[in-house]
């Protein structure tokens, strides 16, 4: 139809802008309803802070350029997508990976979901047990002392 | 980006004195399914000390489906080969590794493994194994059980089935991390079940609809039994038993069967892929990537998913002096185009050479 570009604009609850073309935001099932739905200029998401919808940005047009680029999507920029991504979950710390979850499951994202629940799977995974889970990743347990001594007895029993 | 990664190292959360650390907890649980879905089983205990609320998360049967949809992570193909010791089981393994080249994303091993009996001699042109976790389960009929466990590479033998079966008309399948075994029998079809974690197997229930069909699918919590000649099918679920699916539209006979991601792909002999519409019933041929047609490939022995594609193999003698037989592989990477599935050869090769003939017998996709 024509050239130009539809941009759109999203701000965070903190009032952070971010100026993104039409193509960026159809990432997220939840706001290409939203644009569709109601055409303003400008969308404010208040569910989500500045820091993490400018992750969320970031990710949407890496995305979207490779998939535009790619045409035919060769294996390459797949591969390089893929060496993208690994870049992008590595740098981060694990709460910015919460808030990423949250923010990724909010606004219905599916990819970008799945990455960040194999970082937090892989930091899992990394664990050599079950206190050290806790510890990483902030759970507080809910078993009483002599129930905790009664699962670690069953799994002793499994491992023989 | 990397003063932006600094910035975020410095409120790590024991600095964090005047709001809570952040913690998996406060995620929904279908979100925390999906991250635990992504790590090993052998983890699952070790998780499950963690918390109640994890206890109960990995002891969901959610959590069995979840994992049954990711992409499967390496590929066990069976091989065999005249005059080789009878107590052995051969095989190569492709995965992902430090050795993955840009041309091809696997890496290959082979493996042999020694047991103390005659380990199951597979047949050709039927399912003969399934995998639940890191194990592949071959039930060999007329009663046994082999169990490979991919971890150690050691091959034992479990508990013997209930009933004895033919090998050619028996189907296999998991559901809900059990492997169900249904027909093979002359006249009625009685389903028996194993239970991995309790290497147990009991009788399922007998089913008025005989069954016979030489491969098996397992997909949304039912078993999908292929026949051989011209792909007619049946499902079987445990709670509804076996159902009538399609009857047999192809155009001849089916050389293998294997699931991608949720999709029942069938090679028809010297032909086509095909796959198989759940929703409308029928198979559709698999087309390439310009939207034809003509998505025709060489004689696939044996098929299996690898990362979200499938991986097809055959055997290619190559006699120019010296007798060598080839595996070859190509990986074709899927694309859901509305009522259609494109695939695209992503890569193509030899995976392994051998100084004598060898038959590939059997291919399983295992997740961990």
């Amino acid at each position: 139809m024509e050239n130009e570009k539809k941009m759109i604009t999203l701000k965070s609850s903190d009032d952070v802008t971010f100026e993104v073309e039409e193509a960026v935001v159809l990432e997220s099932q939840f706001l290409s309803h939203l644009v569709q739905d109601c055409p303003a200029p400008e969308h404010k998401i208040k569910e989500v802070t500045g820091k993490i919808l400018s992750k969320v940005v970031e990710y949407c047009e890496k995305h979207v350029v490779v998939v535009v680029d790619g045409g035919d999507s060769s294996s390459s920029s797949g591969d390089d997508l893929k060496k993208w991504d690994d870049k992008f979950i590595k740098e981060m710390d694990l709460s910015t990976v919460y808030d990423l979850i949250a923010a990724a499951n909010y606004l219905n994202i599916q990819a970008l979901l799945d990455l960040m629940c194999q970082r937090v799977a892989d930091v899992i995974t990394a664990c050599k047990d079950h206190k050290e889970i806790r510890e990483t990743l902030g759970i507080v347990s809910d078993y009483t002392a002599e129930e905790e001594a009664e699962v670690l007895k069953e799994n002793e029993w499994a491992f023989d | 980006m990397s003063t932006q990664a600094a910035s975020n190292f410095e409120k790590l959360p024991q600095e964090d004195n005047y709001e809570p650390p952040p913690s998996l907890s406060s995620l929904p649980d279908d979100v925390v399914l999906n991250c635990l879905s992504r790590v090993p089983r052998c983890d699952d205990l070790n998780i499950s000390c963690v918390s109640k609320t994890l206890r109960s998360l990995v002891r969901s049967p959610e959590l069995c489906r979840l994992r049954s949809l990711l992409p499967k992570k390496s590929v066990y193909l069976f091989y065999s080969f005249l005059r080789q010791d009878p107590k052995k089981c051969h095989w190569i393994t492709l995965r992902r590794g430090e050795k993955t080249t840009t041309t091809h994303d696997y890496q290959v091993e082979h493996s042999s493994c020694s047991s103390s009996g005659t380990p199951p001699r597979f047949s050709r042109f039927c399912s003969s194994a399934v995998s639940v976790g890191s194990d592949i389960y071959f039930p060999c009929p007329p009663k046994k059980l082999w169990i490979l466990d991919t971890r150690s590479g050691t091959i034992r033998m479990g508990p013997s089935m209930k009933v004895a079966r033919w090998v050619h008309k028996k189907s296999m399948g998991v559901v809900d991390g059990k492997i169900y075994v249904i027909g093979g029998l002359d006249v009625e079809t009685q389903v028996e079940v194993f239970d991995p974690k309790t290497q147990t197997w009991e009788f399922a229930g007998e089913e008025k609809l005989r069954c016979e069909s030489q491969f098996s699918a397992s997909l949304e919590d039912k078993v999908y039994m292929v026949q051989f000649n011209y792909g007619g099918i049946s499902a079987y679920s445990p709670e509804k038993g076996i159902s009538n699916e399609a009857t047999g539209s192809l155009s001849d006979k089916i050389n293998c069967v294997c699931v991608v991601e949720n999709v029942i792909y069938a090679c028809v002999k010297w032909r086509w892929l095909m796959w198989f519409d759940t929703k409308l019933k029928v198979w559709r041929r698999l087309i390439d990537s310009d939207g034809k047609v003509t998505f025709c490939i060489f004689n696939v022995e044996e098929m299996a998913e690898y990362e979200g594609k499938l991986a097809v193999f055959w055997t290619h003698i190559n006699n120019d002096g010296v007798l060598k037989t080839e595996i070859r592989c190509n990986m074709i990477a899927l694309d859901r185009v509305g009522e259609e599935i494109r695939g695209m050869i992503e890569s193509s090769g030899i995976v392994a050479t051998y100084p004598h003939t060898i038959f590939l017998s059997q291919c399983v996709a295992v997740s961990d």
